[in-house]
C-alpha cells in the first residue's frame, strides 16, 4: 500500500519561494556586469538567506512577485563581486580592493584620533574579511557572508568598520576603567553639579538640594524612557551622542525643521512629564518643582559657561601656538 | 514663560547627556542584551542608515537604536556619508501633496525662485517699455512723407489737413478711424483733433472755406450726405443751390455730368489710396528724411498727404464743374456750358439773341452793360435785363 505524502502548508510555500528564488536567480546573474563566473546554483543560498531575512520574517506569507520584486531591489554587481571573493577568486579580490580600499581608509580614518590608528583599522578590517576563523566546512569564516546586497557595499564595508571600532574602543575603556579610578571620581563630582551654588555654602541646604536634584535627574531619565521609540532616539542622537541637529534628522529621514519641532514637542512632554512623577512619587507640589526646574537651570547654566569659556581658551592658546 | 521653560529643560536634557556620556566613556554602563536585544549587524545598520527598509523593520530597528549606543554611535556615523542616497530614497518613496506643497514653498526654493521670478518681470517691463516709443517713432515716420503736400496746403492749409478725412469714402474710413487712433494715443491733443469732434468740425470746415472761395458744386455735396458720420452737421455755405425748374434738358446735362464727375472722383480716389499705400510701405522700409515734427499739423502721414492731393484735384474738378461769377453787378452761375443770371426764374420766357445779327448789334447798343457781359461771359448766357430775360447765344 503506497503512501502519498501530505505536505504542510508552511513547507508548500517554503517551497513556492525556493522556485521562485531559483527561476530569479539567473536573472539576477544576469543583470550582473562582471559575474565571476559564479554560478547560479552558488547564488541561490545567498539570495535565499536574504529573502528570509528581510522578506519573510516581518511577511511571512509572502508571494513569489513579492519575492522576485526583492530580488530586483539586491545590488546584482556587489553580490556577485562578493560571492566571488567568498569562492577564493582572485580577480575578485583584487577589484574588491582596488574600489574599495579607499572608502575603508576613510571610514576608518573618520572613527579613529590618529593616522596610525587608521591603519590598523584598515587593515583588521581586510583580515576579517578575508576571515581569521576556520569554519566546520574548512572554509575562513569571512564576515563577507552577511553581506545580503540589499544596501550598497561601500555603506555595509563602513559599518563594518564602524562596528569594528567600537568594539575596540570599548574594550579599551573597561581595561582603563579597571586601572584608573579618576572618571568615577570625576563622574561624582558630575552628580553634584546638578545641586545648586547655595546648597554649598549651608549644609542642611546642600542635603536638601542634592535629593531634590537627585530626584529631579531620576524623573527625567525615567521620563525619556517613557517617550516613544522615535522621540527617545532624536533626544539621544542630539543630547547624548552630540549630533547636530540636521544630523539627527538625517538619522530619522526628517528634515533638521522637523527635527527641531519634534524636539521643542518633546520638550513640553518631559517637563510635564517629570512634573507628574515628582508629584506621584515624592509628593512635589507644582511651584516646588517649578523651582527646582529653575535654580537646577540655572545651576546648569553657570556652570556651562566656564566650560566654554575653557573650551573658548585652548582653542585660541591652540591658534596662537600654531 | 514657554521659552524659559524649553530653555530649561534643554540644558537639563544637556547635563544628563553629559553624565550619560561620561558612564559610556568609562564603561561602567553596559547595557546587557536581554535589554536591547540583539545588535544590529553591519547589513541591517547599513540599510537603516540607507533608508531602505520597512515600516516594520524601521520600527523594529528605530526601538533598538534608541537603547542601544553601540548600534547608534554606528548607524550616527553612517548617515552623514550618504545624504544624497538617502534623499533619493526619500524621493523613491513618494511624497504626500502636503510634503510636495511644502517643499516647493521651502525656503531653499524660494531663495532661489523669487529672485528669478523678479528679474523676469523687471526684463518683461523693460521690454514693454522699450517697444513703446519704438512704435510711435513709427507713426511719426508715416508723417514724415509728406514735404509736397504741406508746401502745396500752404495755400490752403484747412483743406490740406482735413481733407483726407472729409473726402474719404465709406469704405476708406475705418482706415482713417484707426488713423485717429493712432494720433490720439500719441496725446497730442494740440496737434491732432479729437476723433469725436474732429469729424463734424471738419466737415463744416471744408464746405464753408470752400463755399468762400466760391468753389462749392452739388458733387460735394452729395459725397458729404453720403458719409452719415461727417455730414451730420450741415452748413448754409454747404447748402447746394435750389435746382432750376425750368431748362430741363439743361438739367438732364448737368446730371449726366454729375454722374461722370463722380464716377471719375471715385476712380481717382481709389488710385489714390493705392498709391498712399505703396508710399506707406517705402516709407516703413526707408529711414526717415526731414527730421520729424510731431507739432507740425501740416506734417502728416504719406496716407494724409496722398489723399489731401486726391482733394486738391477734386476741387479742381468740382471748380471747372460749378461756377459763380459776377460781371456788370449782377450774378451768373454756370449751369453746364450756359451762364445763368441769379435774378433768372426758370420757366420764364426769354428772348433769344444770337450774338453777331442786327438784333444783338442793336441791343448792345442800347444797353453797353449787356454788351460787357456777352463778351466777359463765353458762350450761352441767359440775362435779366430791365424786367426781359434774353439768351444770348
Amino acid at each position: 500500500m503506497s503512501k502519498t505524502r501530505i505536505r504542510s502548508p508552511v513547507n508548500r510555500k517554503a517551497e513556492e519561494i525556493e522556485k521562485a528564488v531559483a527561476a530569479h536567480a539567473a536573472h539576477f546573474l544576469a543583470r550582473a556586469t562582471d559575474t565571476y563566473s559564479i554560478s547560479v546554483e552558488t547564488l541561490v543560498p545567498r539570495i535565499r538567506a536574504a529573502v528570509e531575512k528581510y522578506l519573510l520574517r516581518d511577511n511571512p506569507a509572502a508571494s513569489p512577485t513579492d519575492v522576485n520584486e526583492f530580488v530586483d531591489k539586491l545590488q546584482a554587481d556587489d553580490l556577485c563581486l562578493i560571492v566571488a571573493c567568498e569562492q577564493g577568486n582572485e580577480k575578485a579580490w583584487t577589484d574588491l580592493v582596488a574600489r574599495f580600499g579607499t572608502t575603508v581608509r576613510s571610514a576608518a580614518r573618520s572613527v579613529s584620533s590618529n593616522e596610525e590608528g587608521a591603519e590598523d583599522l584598515a587593515q583588521s578590517i581586510w583580515a576579517e574579511l578575508h576571515g581569521l576563523r576556520i569554519r566546520d566546512d574548512g572554509k575562513p569564516a569571512s564576515k563577507l557572508a552577511y553581506y545580503s546586497g540589499r544596501g550598497s557595499l561601500a555603506g555595509w564595508l563602513r559599518a563594518v568598520v564602524g562596528q569594528l571600532a567600537v568594539d575596540q574602543h570599548r574594550k579599551q575603556s573597561r581595561l582603563v576603567q579597571t586601572e584608573d579610578d579618576a572618571d568615577f571620581d570625576r563622574l561624582q563630582q558630575d552628580d553634584q553639579s546638578w545641586s545648586g551654588n547655595a546648597a554649598r555654602l549651608n549644609p542642611e541646604l546642600e542635603v536638601s538640594d542634592k535629593r531634590a536634584s537627585a530626584d529631579l535627574k531620576t524623573a527625567l531619565a525615567a521620563s525619556i524612557g517613557h517617550l516613544s521609540d522615535e522621540d527617545r532616539l532624536l533626544v539621544k542622537l542630539y543630547y547624548f551622542d552630540g549630533l547636530k541637529l540636521h544630523e539627527a534628522g538625517a538619522v530619522l529621514g526628517v528634515h533638521e525643521a522637523t527635527a527641531s519641532r519634534r524636539l521643542t514637542r518633546i520638550h513640553a512632554d518631559l517637563r510635564l512629564n517629570v512634573q507628574e512623577s515628582l508629584k506621584k512619587e515624592h509628593g512635589w507640589t507644582r511651584p516646588e518643582t517649578e523651582r527646582a526646574f529653575s535654580d537646577i537651570a540655572l545651576h546648569l547654566e553657570a556652570d556651562i559657561e566656564p566650560m566654554l569659556m575653557g573650551d573658548k581658551m585652548v582653542k585660541n592658546e591652540s591658534e596662537m601656538t600654531g | 514663560m514657554k521659552t524659559t521653560n524649553e530653555n530649561e529643560m534643554d540644558l537639563l536634557l544637556r547635563a544628563l547627556g553629559r553624565d550619560a556620556a561620561a558612564r559610556s566613556a568609562t564603561g561602567s554602563v553596559q547595557q546587557s542584551s536581554h535589554e536591547i536585544g540583539e545588535h544590529l549587524d553591519a547589513d541591517e545598520l547599513n540599510c537603516y542608515a540607507e533608508g531602505i527598509v520597512t515600516v516594520a523593520e524601521r520600527l523594529r530597528y528605530t526601538k533598538h537604536l534608541a537603547d542601544c549606543d553601540r548600534c547608534r554611535s554606528i548607524v550616527a556615523g553612517l548617515v552623514p556619508a550618504m545624504p544624497r542616497q538617502r534623499e533619493a530614497v526619500k524621493l523613491e518613496t513618494g511624497w504626500s501633496w502636503r510634503e510636495k506643497l511644502a517643499a516647493l514653498f521651502a525656503p531653499s526654493v524660494l531663495r532661489f525662485a523669487v529672485p528669478a521670478l523678479a528679474l523676469t518681470a523687471i526684463i518683461g517691463i523693460a521690454i514693454v517699455v522699450l517697444r513703446r516709443p519704438q512704435q510711435t517713432d513709427f507713426v511719426a515716420q508715416n508723417q514724415q512723407q509728406t514735404p509736397g503736400v504741406s508746401t502745396r496746403g500752404e495755400t490752403q492749409p484747412t483743406i490740406t489737413s482735413n481733407a483726407p478725412q472729409s473726402a474719404a469714402s465709406p469704405g476708406q474710413q475705418p482706415l482713417a478711424g484707426s488713423k485717429e487712433k493712432n494720433a490720439s494715443s500719441e496725446e497730442k491733443p494740440s496737434t491732432v483733433q479729437s476723433p469725436v469732434v474732429a469729424p463734424k468740425t471738419r466737415t463744416g470746415t471744408v464746405t464753408t472755406d470752400r463755399a468762400a472761395d466760391g468753389l462749392v458744386r452739388p458733387a460735394d455735396s452729395s459725397v458729404a450726405q453720403s458719409q452719415p458720420t461727417f455730414a451730420a452737421e450741415p452748413t448754409e455755405a454747404a447748402a447746394p443751390p435750389p435746382p432750376a425748374p425750368a431748362a430741363l434738358d439743361a438739367n438732364k446735362a448737368v446730371e449726366a455730368r454729375k454722374q461722370d464727375n463722380e464716377a471719375d472722383l471715385q476712380k481717382r480716389r481709389d488710385d489714390a489710396f493705392s498709391r498712399s499705400r505703396t508710399e506707406n510701405e517705402v516709407a516703413r522700409a526707408g529711414p526717415a528724411k526731414g527730421g520729424p515734427s510731431r507739432n507740425n499739423s501740416n506734417n502728416l502721414g504719406g496716407y494724409a498727404s496722398v489723399m489731401s492731393r486726391s482733394a486738391d484735384k477734386d476741387e479742381k474738378a468740382a471748380g471747372n464743374a460749378a461756377e459763380t461769377r459776377k460781371v456788370s453787378g449782377r450774378l451768373f452761375h454756370r449751369e453746364g456750358s450756359v451762364w445763368v443770371d441769379s435774378a433768372y426764374d426758370s420757366g420764364r420766357a426769354t428772348v433769344n439773341v444770337k450774338r453777331g445779327s442786327e438784333q444783338f448789334r442793336a441791343l448792345i447798343a442800347d444797353e453797353p452793360a449787356l454788351r460787357s457781359v456777352a463778351e466777359q461771359l463765353g458762350g450761352e448766357v441767359i440775362v435779366v435785363w430791365k424786367g426781359t430775360a434774353y439768351r444770348i447765344r
